[in-house]
Parts: C-alpha cells; sequence; structure tokens
C-alpha cells in the first residue's frame, strides 16, 4: 500500500495551493496556517498566512477590519490603498500598507472577511526591494483559497 | 543656526549652508570648505575631515552616487542621491531650515509614500486618458499651488478635479548609469486630487497625456525609481559629474505663473 503524504492544510477549514518548496508553519500563534519563502521570522521573507479570530462574540467585517488595523498599529503601517474584494466566495475587505519591521522596508496586503460571524485575515508580506517581482505571485497563491 | 540630530543624522541648517556641503561632497561643484566646517562644528556634527558617523552615513551617497533623484513637490525642486545601500535627500523647507535626511535605500518608496501623502482615493469612474495642453496643464497647476482659481483652463472632469479638489503636484524622477541596451532614467509626475490621482505624461509634440491612477499602482511606479541591479552598469564608478544633483529650487514654470 502506496502511503500519501498529508497535504499541508489537513485537518484545517480551508484549502490553499503554493509550491512544495515554500516553507509550511502551522504553529505560530494567531495563524492557522503560514506559508514562507524563507523563515518565518525574517523579515526579508515573502509570508503568507491565514487566520481566524475565533471564540468571541460574532463580528461583521466592518468590525473585524477595525480589529485588525487596531491590532497591528505598533507596525505603524502606512495605508496605501484598501477596498472591496471578494476571496475564497466571501466579501472581503482588502487593505495594503507600507511598513518597517527589523529596519527592513515592507509591503502588506491583508484581506480581512468574515464567515458565520468569525473574522479571518489572509495577508502577504512582502520586501519592498521584490514587490515588482514577489508580490504578484504571492497574491496568486492567496487567491486558491478555498474553506472546505 | 545650524543643528545636528546625532540619533536620527539629520542636518538642519540653511539652504546654502546644505548646498555647499552637497557641492563639497559630490565634487560636482564650487564649495567654500572653510564654511562649511565651521557650520558642521556649530551644529556638533564634526568637520568635513572628521564627520560625526551619522553624518558619515548619510554622505556616503553624495560621496559615492549611483543614482540622481529630483524630487519637485508643491512647487520646489529637491535633489537626492542614492549609493552605498543608502538614500539622502536636501529636504527644501524654509530656506533656513532645510534638512539633509538619510536613510537606507529600501526605505525610499516608503518615505515617499510618506512625503507625498498617498493613500486611499475615491474610486469613481473616470476617463482612461484626456490630452491637454502641457502649458495649459502647466497653467492650471501653477495657479492652483499658489491657491488661485484655475476653473475652465482643461477639459472635464480634469478642471473640476483640479480646480475643486487639488492637493497637490509632485514629480519624481531617477537617473543612472545604465546598463547596455537598458534605460538610464525614469520619470514620474503626477497631479493628486480629491478624485484621485491622476499620471502626467508630457510628450515631445506640447501636449500632455493625463491617465487615473491608483494609490497601488503609484506605490510600485515609486518603487521603479531604485533600478534593479541589472539595469545599472555595474562596471561605472559612480554618476558622472554633470549628472549630479547638486541644488534645487523653485520649479520655472510654478515661479514664472505665480509671479
Amino acid at each position: 500500500m502506496r502511503l500519501r503524504r498529508r497535504t499541508p492544510t489537513h485537518g484545517l477549514e480551508f484549502e490553499l495551493e503554493f509550491p512544495e518548496e515554500l516553507n509550511v508553519y502551522r504553529d505560530v500563534a494567531g495563524t492557522d496556517l503560514i506559508v514562507a519563502a524563507g523563515e518565518v521570522n525574517d523579515p526579508g521573507a515573502t509570508v503568507i498566512s491565514i487566520g481566524a479570530v475565533r471564540g468571541e462574540e460574532p463580528v461583521t467585517r466592518d468590525e473585524h477590519v477595525r480589529r485588525v488595523r487596531a491590532n497591528s498599529a505598533d507596525l505603524q503601517p502606512h495605508l496605501v490603498d484598501e477596498g472591496p474584494m471578494p476571496l475564497a466566495g466571501h466579501k472581503s475587505w482588502w487593505t495594503v500598507d507600507a511598513i518597517v519591521v527589523g529596519g527592513r522596508s515592507l509591503v502588506l496586503d491583508r484581506w480581512m472577511l468574515v464567515r458565520d460571524g468569525v473574522g479571518w485575515t489572509a495577508s502577504v508580506q512582502t520586501p519592498a526591494l521584490n514587490m515588482h517581482s514577489i508580490r504578484d505571485g504571492a497574491i496568486t497563491i492567496v487567491s486558491t483559497l478555498r474553506f472546505t | 543656526m545650524s543643528s545636528f540630530n546625532a540619533e536620527t543624522g539629520i542636518l538642519t541648517a540653511s539652504r546654502d549652508e546644505i548646498g555647499a556641503l552637497v557641492a563639497w561632497a559630490t565634487g560636482a561643484a564650487e564649495a567654500d570648505a572653510g564654511a562649511v566646517d565651521a557650520m558642521l562644528g556649530q551644529a556638533g556634527a564634526g568637520s568635513l575631515e572628521r564627520p560625526h558617523v551619522k553624518l558619515t552615513d548619510a554622505l556616503a551617497p553624495l560621496r559615492r552616487p549611483i543614482v540622481g533623484v529630483r524630487l519637485a513637490k508643491t512647487g520646489y525642486l529637491m535633489p537626492g542621491w542614492v549609493g552605498e545601500g543608502r538614500f539622502t535627500l536636501h529636504v527644501y523647507r524654509n530656506g533656513d531650515d532645510d534638512q539633509l535626511v538619510s536613510m537606507p535605500a529600501e526605505h525610499l518608496v516608503h518615505f515617499l509614500l510618506w512625503l507625498l501623502d498617498i493613500g486611499p482615493r475615491p474610486r469613481d469612474e473616470r476617463p482612461a486618458e484626456t490630452s491637454v495642453q502641457s502649458d495649459q496643464l502647466s497653467r492650471a497647476v501653477a495657479l492652483r499651488l499658489g491657491d488661485r482659481p484655475s476653473e475652465g483652463l482643461l477639459p472635464e472632469p480634469l478642471d473640476s478635479a483640479v480646480a475643486h479638489g487639488f492637493r497637490d503636484w509632485w514629480l519624481a524622477s531617477s537617473h543612472w548609469p545604465p546598463a547596455e541596451g537598458t534605460p538610464g532614467k525614469i520619470m514620474l509626475e503626477a497631479i493628486d486630487t480629491d478624485a484621485g490621482l491622476w499620471s502626467v505624461q508630457q510628450l515631445e509634440d506640447g501636449t500632455a497625456i493625463v491617465r487615473p491612477v491608483t494609490p497601488l499602482s503609484t506605490m510600485l511606479a515609486l518603487g521603479d525609481l531604485l533600478p534593479d541591479g541589472n539595469l545599472v552598469d555595474q562596471s561605472a564608478p559612480r554618476l558622472p559629474l554633470e549628472d549630479t544633483p547638486v541644488h534645487g529650487g523653485p520649479v520655472k514654470w510654478v515661479a514664472d505663473v505665480l509671479g
């Protein structure tokens, strides 16, 4: 009998398609899944994360967006653009910020949505120097998000 | 009265004093080294021979610039330099309190997003292109920079956006020793209004094409001011002296209109 390796999203509420060579983390607090080109704690890495805020009162999308932005205020984000954008069959609110982490200048795209009263956030963090070459590919990975 | 912040490395001095320091450091113009030394000493920034370590960092891109940057905002042109992994800009303020500001080169886009106040704008439908006479567009922009009325100079809806919702006009350009067969410069010009950002493409026939752009596409375009390594002639020791920016000042066509 041939043993099959479990998929990186086995047991999660969603599926995500991404190349095998990327690093997968499922033990980072506040997230369900992190996929990274490089080490997750390296500010120079491109990092995709998917996570939900569970165990709280049901929220609206606007409440979730406010909460996410308030919780990241310490990054001193410079909000560049925002708007509605569908993701995984839901109405999400997309934001893109310029941030500095560990001395590195980064671009942070986030999509925030609510599913059954639970707030979900998908994000892509890309070094600003690589935003032309890497950001689009990382966003393509996020666009494959499907809830199961 | 000059001053130096040893934590941030920001030097504050008169326009002429910073201009003289820039001329000396780039070697691209004459400068009175004695006067510059006196200014640095008074500010607590060391001397030309022994500058404070933070000032050494700030001057590194001037001593060996690879990319020359020109940034015009609100009717004033400011010179900047990229080299040795750093970006330094002579920030024009009131003339007696100009600043020499330096940062890691990769922070350039973030800095410009802040300086140019790029942020979310309305997403209402706008014409894909508007062709205008360049001199009419310049006149409208200059009038608004002087807080004067500009109504009726441009086609709608650009006219209303400029006349009633003008925020700013800016131009950012960079140039470098190009690798063979590649471009050696880039220029971005934009008008910022309450209705959104508009890019401006100046044509050689005296017309300009104005297009609506998003804040995101503007950020990506600003990223192009730092050329990828394969666009730069790696054998060039530095930006040629004749191409090295030294002085800024009022944008001529703005000053001409505003008298």
